[in-house]
This record gives C-alpha cells, structure tokens and sequence, in this order.
C-alpha cells in the first residue's frame, strides 16, 4: 500500500535544552502523553520521545530528544544538539538562575546546531505565577533581542505546552518552504518521506546510534 | 501428414516450458479474419497464451507455426467468452484483454474449444489465486523473441506492466466494450480521486476491512520498532471499527428501475416509469436486459441500443434535480445505468463495475450480471442488475445463475477482488425470471383480478425459492402489489395471447439487503408497452454514513494519541540498578570491580551498548573496561555489565599529577531509544608509580606524605616547587635506589634476573612500602622487586631518557661517545638516575655466568624501550624493528665493559 493520507511525510528531530529541573521531560511528557508526570526523576542522560502532529494538512514525526539538564553532564549532552531541526529552550519562570543561564545555553545551541534551527523560548511552570521571579516582559525582551520565538507554558496545567511544539514545527516546515532549509543538507533535522520502518531514521543522521554521539 | 497441433507447438518451445493444450482460431480484426494457434504454455508455475501464425496450412511440421505474441496470464488479463444468443451452432467470441491491448478470436464450438477455454479459465483462476493483483515480469518469455513481438505492427507502446506486447487486434474495441472497460482510475472523475486521498475517512472499502483483518492484526500484538510501517493501516482499520462513533446516518433517496426490453428499440418516453414520483430521487439505478439481441451485440458485445436506451434514460430522469452518470455497465443485452443528484457527486468515490456471463457453457453473456458499485459518503453500495435463466422448469438454474454471480461477480480493482456482499447495501434487481409454479394461466388471472397477490405469491418460485434458502437467502423484497410483468404481448396491455399462452409472472423484481434500508413503493409500470415485459420500480429511502468531520476528527486524533501513546511505550525501556558507580579507593595496578545491573523494564527487546562521546577515543577510558560493553536483554530480563578499573604505568602519571581522574560519564545508548549517563568515579591513590624524577627526589618523605597540591606542582617543570627541586636533597629518588639496593643485596647473584615474572600481590606490596617508607626492606620475591623497577621507569612521566633528548639520543645511539655527552646534559637527576641504573645493569651482568651475550642483548632491549619512549604524538621515524635496535645499541654503550 501506498504511503496513505494517514502517514506522515516529515521527521523533525527536536532537542529541549535548560537547567535541571526547569520541567523539561514534563513538557515532554505532557506533549506526547498529555499528562503531568508530578515525582518525575532527574533525567540522567537523553529520554526520547514521539508524535505525530500535522501541519499545513502535512503529518510530520516529531522525534523529541531531551536531554540532561545537571551542569554534569553538559559535555555530554551537547552532542545531542546536532542535526536539530528544533531547539526548545526552557528555564523556570520562579527560578532566576535558570534564566540567567539562558545565554549559556543559548550559546551551545547556536554553536551546536545549524543556522536554520528553530530556537524557541519556553517559560516553564507559568502555572505558579505567585513565585514567579522572571517577568513575561524581561523574557520577551530577551527572546526578540536574540530572535527567538517564546512562550510561557505549564508543563502541570499543558497550558500552551501543544502550541510551542507545534508552533516551532510550523516555523521549521515554513523554512522548508520558502527554501531557507535545505533538506538535503546533513543537519537540517528533517527527513523527508521517510521509509517505513523505524529503525532506518534512528540509523540516520537524526539520532544518536553507535556513531551518533560523536560529532 | 498432418501433425499432432499440440506436438508441433511443442516443438517450438523451449524444453523448460510445456504446452498445456492448444486450439486453432481465428484471429478477428477490423479488416479480416486470420487463422492462429492459440496455446496455453506452463512455465515454472507461471503460464503464458502462445499466439501463433500459421504459415503454412495444414500444419504438417513444427516450422509451419511461427510465434505472433504471448499473452503473460497474471492478474492484469481479462477474458471473456461469449455467443450469438441461441444461435447453437454458431462459433464462440474468445476475448482478451490486457492492459490497453485486445484480442478478439473466433473459435467454433466443440470439444477442442471447450477444453481449451475451460483450461484457459482454471489457469486464469489459479493465477488469481497464487499471485493475486501482483503483475509478474515474464522474464521467461524473453528468450521467444520479445523483439519481433515487440515490432508488430500495431503493438502499443505504453505498457508497463508488461513486456509482453500485443497486437491490438480488433481496433479501438478495448474502449469500446464495457465488458472489459476495467479502467476504473480513468472513469472516475479526478474530483472524486482527490477527495478520495484528502478525505481518509471516506475511503473505506470493505474489502479493506478484510485486508487489514489479515494484515494489521498480527502487527498490533507485536507492535514495536516497525509498528510505524503499518501505522497508516492500522488507523483504517480502527477508523473503520469505530465509524458508528463519526458518522451519522443520513437518509437518500434511491430509485431503482428494471426492464426487459425485448430488443426494442427506445421508441418511447421513460418519464413514467423514472420520474413519476414528487420528489427527485437522489440517485438512480436503471436496469435493463435483453437491450439487444442482435447477433452483433453477440459477438462483439457492440450494441447502437445502448447509446440509445442512455439517452432515453437520461431524457427521462427527474426533473427536480440535475443528475451526473456515475456509470454504465453493460454485458450483451444487460445493461446498468447510475446517476446521481448533483450535490452528490463529490461524495461518489471508488466506483467500480464488473460483469459475469452465465450463460453457455458458463460464460457468455447472454445471461448472468452486471454491477456497479461505489462509496456513497461512508457506506458502499452495490447495484447488480442480473438477467437469470429462462424457462418455467429451470427454476434450479436462476438458483444456480444466483449463485454463480454471488461467487464470480468480484470488483477487481480492489486487492483481494471485492464480492458483493461485501457492501454496506446490495441493490438487485433485474429479470430473475422466477415464475409462478402449479398454476394454470387461468388460474392466475383469476385470482389476479381478485387482486389477491398474497395469494398469488406462495406460488412464486422466487417467494418458495427464497423461503428455502436455495436463493436470495438474505435479500429482503417488499410485498408485491403490482400485477405480474410478464408475458404481454407487445404493445399491449394483455397477457400472452400466442399459443404458448404463457402463465403471467414476476419475473421482474427488485431485492435488497442491508442495514437503514427503506422501500418506499415497489411499482410496476404498465403504460409502457413496447415489450413483452413491463418495467418496475422500487423506491427507497437509504440511510447512508455520513461523516460529521467534527465527530471525525476527535476520534481520529483520540486514536493519533493513543497510538503515540503506544509508540512510545514501545519504545525500548531499561532500569539501572544505579547510575553512579563509585570505586572509591584505586591506586596503581590494582584491580577492582563494580557490576552494573541492567534490567530490561520495557515491552521490548533491548539492544543496549556503550557509545562514544565526541572527543573521546573510545567508549570509556583507558583505566575503565566495561563487560559486555554491547548485548541484548529480552523483556523482564537483566544483564550484569562488569565495570571493572585498572590503572597501568601508562596511566598512571597524569592520574598522579591530576591531568586525569577516575571520574566519567559513560552513555549507554538503547538502539532505537534513549540515552542514559552513568556517572563513574573514584578517588585515584597518588603512587611513586607515576611521579616524576625530579619531584621524587626533591622529596625527603614518602610520597603519600606529600600534600596532593604539592604533589601536582612538583610534577610540572615550570613551577617553584619544581625549580626548587634543582638542589634536591637526592641524587636519585629513594625509591629507586630502595628497589635497586635490594635487588643488588638478593638478586644480582640471581642470574635469571628481570627474566622472569613477579606476583602481582608482591608488587602492590612493595608499591606500598615504597610510598609509605613503612618498611625497612622491601617485601616479596626479588623477581617482583626486579618487575616493580621496571613498572617504575614505565611510569614515569618524562622516561630516564628524558622526551627532550629522546631523538638524539636515536639518531646518534651508534656513537658511544656521543651518547656519553648527551647523557650528561640530561637533567641531573635524569642522568644520575640513567648512570645508576647502566652500573646495576653491568653488575647483573657480571654475575652472568653463560650466554652473556643473549643476556646482555635481551637487557639492552628491555631497557631500551623503557628508558627512551618517544614523546607522546611523535611519529617514528623508523621501523619499529630498527628503532628497537637503536634504543638497545645506545643502552649497550654503557653496559659493555
């Protein structure tokens, strides 16, 4: 059978980047699960997810790496930065210091990925306005002076959690289209009409196998 | 003497195929008839049809055939047999049809005839069966020449699925007979493609149901890595098991209409028997049999009344509502006619038509059906108009004919062919030519005009036939209420007034089955005249699925969740007994271990393996061994990974000096999942092992005296600490003078000195003592003393021969006193260290008592390579042989007496 209106026709790789404990595998989860995860242990190391989501009436594979957030592990993880078609930033917005790391991780992600990748800012836990300790405005300023989309979600409630994903997506297909991104290229971080079977993408380029940490 | 056909087209054959049986015809074209052989040949499980010409008549010799094409006999060809209506003696029309290409021949009824085309027909079948839709390559029938069959004449070049060419023998037929019209893409209008690829949910064909049953089941119970290959057909399938909870049912109004034209041509107005109701219908299916019965529509199913009888339809459809021919069918005298309402033209997809002749010998067209079938919004419909076997007494053959096209009526453009009760609705109508039984004609006409039908109707066959469950089983009809519609004589009102005087019944007749189906009226139309028939009509109201995309798209995303869901929990799982792995205590040469349990926590097979960070050359370092560093771990399963920590003369130094730690981060990668880091770590014991000359001998204590900080300062050349060390209070560490003392005391008489192997537990002893100056005497065997000494020199970060004269000291290692010079301007300690040891070396030797010379030789080598090591990075500029030679040679300039 032919590929179907059903399937998709797009993999994007995204990372989620951010200090520890900003809520990262909780976006993750609650994106792909649509759950809160409330005791969710420390990720040591770089949990994967996937969703199939549509865009312009295109089905597109969300392939979500998200990665250690300890200090630690930071040599590690930045290997995991390349070929990301989309970077999602979080810090918490009721701790500062992990906004004040914000150009730190900002840095790695330029650094790490391809001009192209879509970096998008995510105020994580806007549920707790109470203790908010970094103000929609200082984070929007932030976000426009480094032109980075941004949004401020709850992993808990899933307020505005669907939309930075899918928003980064739109943002990354719209590039495919007006010819800004490359597909061809090795680190766009998407694969067009991919086969069937998912073993082959995780060989390629997109994700971490025996070689795919070593760039 | 005339050959045997079979043999002489054996003959031309290769041996690896065999002519199954043959049969002389004649080929018909626009313009002649021609006289072939045709052949059914076996190949290895796949068949061909040999087209040959005769050459020369009668065929007396293989050489009289010669081979015109070849037919490969896969799903792609149609065929089909049909005769002049009752015309016995009359010769057979064999049609077949692939791709664009037809041939038409001609073959007179007889046992040869028969046998071929049942043989032809079993073949057909089993290739149906083997091979279903898939077109195969033939690439058996190459060796016959493709070239020439190829070149002929009229061969048509767009072809491919086959090689095999054909000549298009009979003109344009191929567009002309809509027996064999099987172009379903090209007849649906585009519009209705499209929509069929954008609206997913539209799209379900029943024979999908089936397919996925076989396919999608098995894939769901193991779902894992390649769950996603099928993803697209399991969301059908689901979708479709799901649809009550999308869609809502919307009713339409459907008429259908059957009659028996006798061969009458379309003299007259339809409007009373089509649109005779208020309303407009919203679709239309019109049956017709016996349309014509010329001998033409016979032998090449081409009948002028179609067109007309089209058009007299389409002249007479509604006038409420403006209708589109979804398509027409036709089959000799059977004819099927679809429209429906404008507005629903967008939600008609997947139209098909099929035809099956049960007529003569089971095949030809005069009776049987034709059908047509299509997606009308959600629910699939199928109309079959059928022409059953005549005769009062053959009531056992419309059973029969029933049967038949149930079974061989199949939409072959669906994989596996669609049947027809695989549709949501079946529609039936035609003359099924069921009769009244037991009755005498006055009879029936007198209970007839007492108007009682139900009376009438026990003694229809039909009715009896269908209470038995011999036919028509699980169709419904609605009460009858019309007087039988046939036999009137034509043009009249009046029953059969010939001398046959037949006894009236209904043979024309209108069944259904399926769900949300509603019979409005079930009419006859007496007021058109012109056949012996009269036409009926039946009027119904069906609910068809109509998707409320709203409703649609919840469901569809509910289950896009849940599969995400699943994917993800397929996704593979592992549960570490813990992520950090701490050592604790490692010091020089001494071995430990730490065991990592991974445990297989997920619902799939797990591949795990250590990987490689960036700028790492392996998967973890030098002093850590990991075991098995790669494997598999079923579900519930555990594996004990060994991480085990040893720390070389190699290593040792830049773990003294704090160059490196017992500390890393190894990610152990799952195939096809995620990541993990587990964090090892350890405190490494600074040695005397691994430290530097120089720090060695500025220090008056043990070295695990020292502070660390001092430790680390001391072994960098640039710092204070290490100026200082320029006045040492030693000439050469302690240590080496410790362990060369006692060598000198026990081991110089010893004459297998540095010859054999120490006790690795000794060793750690003597480590001990030398770090911690507990001790007066060192411990152990002097074997384990004498390996200790040469783990020391291995140690250290800058060798005896210090890394900035190591290339001197090769490239001049042949002038002794060269050597002697460059010796001297090694740092003091350096060459102080280098002179004690040569003296040691030739005391050893003096004790040496034979074979001095191998003795010798073997120490210069060993030494050789301890003391002068090539800085780390350098490239040798020798072979390894000759650079072995050259550190030997300069260490036995000092060593020769």
């Amino acid at each position: 059978m032919a590929a179907g209106p059903y399937n998709y026709s797009y993999i994007f790789k995204y990372i989620i980047i951010g200090d520890m404990g900003v809520g990262k595998s909780c976006l993750l989860h609650q994106f792909t699960e649509k759950k809160f995860m409330a005791d969710c242990p420390h990720t040591i190391g770089v949990e994967f997810g996937t969703r199939i989501i549509e865009v312009s009436g295109q089905k597109i594979k969300l392939q979500i790496w998200d990665t250690a957030g300890q200090e630690r592990f930071r040599a590690v993880t930045r290997s995991y930065y390349r070929g990301a078609a989309g970077a999602l930033m979080v810090y918490d917005i009721t701790r500062r210091s992990t906004y004040n790391h914000l150009s730190s991780w900002l840095t790695d992600a330029r650094n790490l990925t391809n001009p192209n990748t879509v970096i998008f800012l995510i105020g994580n836990k806007s549920d707790l306005d109470a203790q908010r300790d970094v103000t929609y405005e200082e984070a929007k300023q932030f976000a426009d002076e480094n032109g980075l989309l941004f949004i401020e979600a709850s992993a808990k409630t899933g307020e505005n959690v669907e939309e930075a994903f899918l928003e980064t997506a739109r943002k990354i297909y719209q590039n495919i289209q007006d010819g800004s991104l490359d597909l061809n290229a090795a680190e766009s971080g998407v694969q067009h009409k991919p086969s069937t079977a998912r073993g082959n993408a995780l060989n390629s380029d997109q994700a971490p196998s025996k070689e795919g940490c070593s760039c | 003497m005339e050959m045997d056909l079979t043999q002489a087209v054996q003959q031309n054959l290769l041996n690896t195929d065999r002519c199954l049986v043959c049969v002389q015809v004649a080929e018909l074209s626009t313009w002649a008839k021609t006289s072939r052989i045709l052949a059914l040949v076996h190949h290895q499980g796949e068949y061909g049809l040999f087209i040959f010409a005769i050459d020369k008549s009668p065929v007396a010799t293989a050489s009289d055939l010669s081979l015109k094409a070849v037919v490969g006999i896969d799903a792609a060809v149609v065929c089909d047999v049909s005769s002049p209506l009752g015309i016995v003696e009359a010769d057979l029309e064999f049609k077949i049809v692939k791709h664009d290409c037809t041939y038409t021949f001609e073959m007179s009824i007889g046992q040869e005839c028969n046998t071929f085309v049942a043989e032809f027909y079993r073949v057909l079948q089993s290739c149906h069966e083997q091979y279903g839709d898939g077109t195969l390559d033939f690439s058996w029938v190459k060796p016959y020449g493709g070239e020439e069959i190829r070149g002929s004449s009229q061969a048509q070049g767009n072809q491919p699925h086959s090689h095999v060419s054909l000549s298009k023998a009979t003109g344009n037929s191929a567009s002309t007979f809509y027996t064999f019209e099987d172009n379903f893409q090209t007849s649906v209008p585009d519009a209705s493609l499209k929509k069929s690829s954008a609206l997913p949910a539209m799209a379900s064909g029943g024979n999908l149901r089936q397919k996925l049953e076989r396919e999608v089941t098995p894939l769901l119970r193991h779902s894992s890595l390649d769950m996603m290959g099928s993803r697209d057909g399991i969301i059908k399938r689901v979708m479709e098991t799901r649809e009550d909870e999308y869609t809502d049912i919307q009713t339409f109004r459907v008429f259908t209409g059957t009659w028996n034209v006798n061969g009458q041509p379309a003299s007259v107005a339809l409007q009373a028997w089509l649109a005779g109701d208020d309303e407009p219908p919203d679709m239309y299916a019109v049956g017709f049999q016996e349309l014509d019965l010329s001998k033409e529509a016979f032998l090449f199913n081409d009948s002028p009344r179609e067109d007309e009888w089209l058009q007299a339809v389409t002249n007479a459809l509604h006038r409420g509502a403006t209708y589109t021919l979804v398509r027409t069918i036709r089959l000799v005298g059977m004819m099927l006619v679809t429209y429906v309402a404008e507005p629903l033209r967008e939600r008609v997809i997947e139209v098909a038509a099929e035809t099956v002749g049960t007529g003569i010998m089971g095949k030809m067209g005069n009776k049987g059906g034709v059908a047509v079938r299509f997606l009308l919004h959600n629910t699939s419909l199928c109309v079959v108009n059928a022409h059953l076997a005549a005769h009062t007494d053959d009531c056992e053959r419309r059973n029969q004919d029933h049967a038949d096209i149930c079974e061989r009526l199949r939409f072959a453009r669906f994989d596996p062919p669609l049947p027809i009760w695989q549709h949501d609705v079946v529609l039936w109508i035609g003359d099924l030519n069921y009769r009244l039984d037991q009755l005498a004609y006055d009879q029936v006409m007198l209970l007839m005009e007492k108007g009682a039908f139900a009376k009438l109707l026990e003694y229809d066959q039909l009715y009896t036939q269908k209470k038995k469950g011999r036919a028509f089983k699980t169709y419904e009809e609605g009460p009858i209420t019309f007087r039988p519609t046939y036999k009137f004589d034509p043009g009249s009102d009046t029953y059969d007034t010939s001398e046959k005087c037949r006894v009236p019944a209904w043979c024309d007749r209108v069944l259904w089955k399926g769900q949300h189906v509603k019979q409005l009226t079930y009419r006859s139309h007496p007021t058109l005249m012109i056949s012996d028939h009269k036409p009926v009509s039946a009027l119904f109201d069906v609910g068809v699925k109509v998707v409320d995309v709203v409703k649609f798209k919840r469901v569809y995303e509910e289950l896009m969740k849940q599969l995400d869901k699943l994917e993800n929990e397929y996704l593979p799982q592992v549960t570490l007994d813990t992520m950090e792995i701490d050592f604790d205590r490692v010091a020089f040469v001494e071995p430990a271990a730490q065991y990592l349990i991974v445990a297989n926590t997920g619902q799939v097979p797990v591949e795990f393996e250590f990987i490689r960070k960036p700028n790492d050359a392996g998967y973890c370092k030098p002093w850590l061994s990991i075991s098995p560093y790669k494997d598999y771990i079923m579900p519930g399963e555990k594996r004990d990974v060994k991480l085990e920590v040893y720390v070389k003369a190699a290593m040792a130094a830049r773990l003294n000096a704090g160059d490196d730690r017992i500390d890393d981060i190894l990610v152990l990668h799952l195939h096809g999942g995620k990541d993990i880091f587990v964090t090892v770590g350890g405190r490494y014991v600074p040695s005397c092992f691994g430290a530097s000359l120089q720090a060695l001998c500025s220090m008056p204590t043990p070295l695990r005296e020292v502070p660390v900080a001092q430790l680390v300062d001391l072994g960098s050349p640039e710092t204070p600490a290490a100026a200082a060390a320029a006045d040492a209070p030693y000439d050469i560490p302690k240590e080496i003078w410790s362990m060369l003392n006692h060598l000198y005391e026990f081991g110089v008489q010893e004459g297998s000195l540095f010859q054999q192997p120490g006790l690795p537990s000794e060793i750690l002893q003597i480590r001990d003592v030398l770090d911690t100056g507990i001790a007066d005497s060192l411990p152990g065997s002097v074997h384990s003393v004498a390996e200790a000494l040469l783990m020391f020199l291995e140690a250290l970060p800058d060798p005896v021969v210090p890394y900035s004269h190591y290339q001197q000291c090769i490239d001049r290692s042949r002038d002794v006193t060269a050597c002697e010079q460059l010796v001297a301007a090694f740092p003091p300690c350096h060459s102080n260290v280098f002179r004690y040891l040569m003296a040691f070396l030739r005391t050893v030797l003096y004790f040496v008592d034979r074979n001095k010379s191998d003795v010798m030789e073997s120490l210069a080598l060993m030494f050789g390579s301890i003391l002068l090591r090539a800085p780390p990075g350098v490239e040798p500029t020798l072979p390894p042989r000759m650079l072995d030679n050259c550190k030997a040679t300069f260490v036995t300039n000092f060593i020769t007496e």
